[in-house]
């Protein structure tokens, strides 16, 4: 087994005896086995599964760590995730019901949207559930997420849904567009990225809008969500300057935009925010 | 505020454990686990 992993042979023994202490894993005769238990948490992928998740949140914990020099004023840049499965494989960890009520949503406000363009739409879940209800889907990320997630998540043959590479936060890319979209979909993208940021993303967005188009906003709203002030402090240790942002803040970014018909809704859970905006008809 | 109140020797219990099965699930040992065979007992060399 250290051969097979790689490992130091004290410290597998160590860690080895400690999950055993904590029951997840076993010992039958002379040999470790995964315990029963286990298996539905760290192999299955099922709904118990926390193995998508958890090596992610070691990554994050490892930016919190620098927490003090941060306070102390030191500037950190965007950090790339170190590891793009674990990166991605958290993003998929969302719960299929939580995906499935903001399409919901989405669709409730745009009955007869066709299109969507889902911003930085990592492993695909959002995307698949809108190809699903009948949508024509364009997936845009990274260059390296795109790689990853069309193999990987098996991304790349699904009919009506189209895989592109670019930069959202760049001015060019609305020009990579030929087609203009009836929904953009923006889930987890806004509290990455600082005010000034998100003001000039969502006057691309407008730009990619067919008239009557509508933008829809996943995220922590402050004031509203439980969650948005913890997880701000995850944007401080992560990001040049992101953060969760008030419903005020979002009203005008969007104004700004060209956006009306602002509405502000809490999805089931109220973890979190989705946020609906129309350009004129 | 909306958080429980922090049960601190718990809550330190708990990030040592998260730690460790992260750090357990990205070597890949959970994994290797699941293998029919499982693994032997290793030979510390401590006469355990």
């Amino acid at each position: 087994m250290t051969r097979e992993l790689g490992a130091d042979e004290r410290a597998l023994y160590i860690v080895l005896e400690a999950l055993y202490a904590m029951g997840y894993v076993e010992k039958k005769k002379d040999e470790y086995i995964i315990a029963d238990r286990a298996r539905p948490l760290f192999i299955n992928g099922g709904k118990d599964y926390v193995g998508g998740y958890i090596p992610h949140t070691l990554n994050k914990l490892n930016a919190w760590l620098e927490l003090p020099q941060i306070i102390k004023g030191e500037k950190i840049g965007r950090r790339k995730p170190d590891n793009i499965s674990a990166f991605m494989n958290a993003m998929a960890s969302t719960p299929e019901e939580d995906i499935q009520e903001i399409v919901s949503h989405c669709l409730d406000k745009k009955k007869d949207a066709k299109t969507v363009l889902d911003l930085g739409g990592g492993p695909g879940k959002y995307s698949k559930v809108f190809v699903n209800r009948g949508l024509k889907a364009v997936l845009l990320d990274t260059p390296e997420t795109i790689d990853y997630v069309s193999s990987e998540f098996e991304l790349a043959d699904i009919r009506h849904l189209t895989l592109k590479k670019g930069d959202f936060t760049e001015d060019e890319f609305v020009n990579e567009f030929e087609e203009l979209f009836d929904i953009v979909f923006m889930g987890n993208i806004t509290h990455i990225y600082s005010e000034d940021v998100n003001r000039n993303l969502l006057m691309r967005v407008s730009r990619l809008l067919n008239k009557g188009g509508m933008v829809a906003i996943e995220d922590f709203v402050r004031g509203r969500s439980p969650y948005a002030e913890m997880f701000a402090v995850n944007m401080l240790a992560n990001t040049e300057a992101g953060g969760t942002w008030t419903e005020e803040q979002y009203r005008k970014w969007l104004k700004y935009a060209g956006f009306s018909n602002i509405e502000v809704l809490d999805l089931a859970d109220k973890d979190k925010q989705l946020i609906t905006a129309f350009m004129e008809k | 505020m909306n958080y429980e109140e922090l049960v601190f020797d718990r809550a330190i219990e708990g990030a040592n454990k998260i730690i460790l099965l992260g750090s357990a699930l990205k070597t890949g040992l959970f994994s290797a686990l699941t293998e029919k065979k499982g693994y032997s007992f290793i030979d510390t060399g401590t006469g355990s």
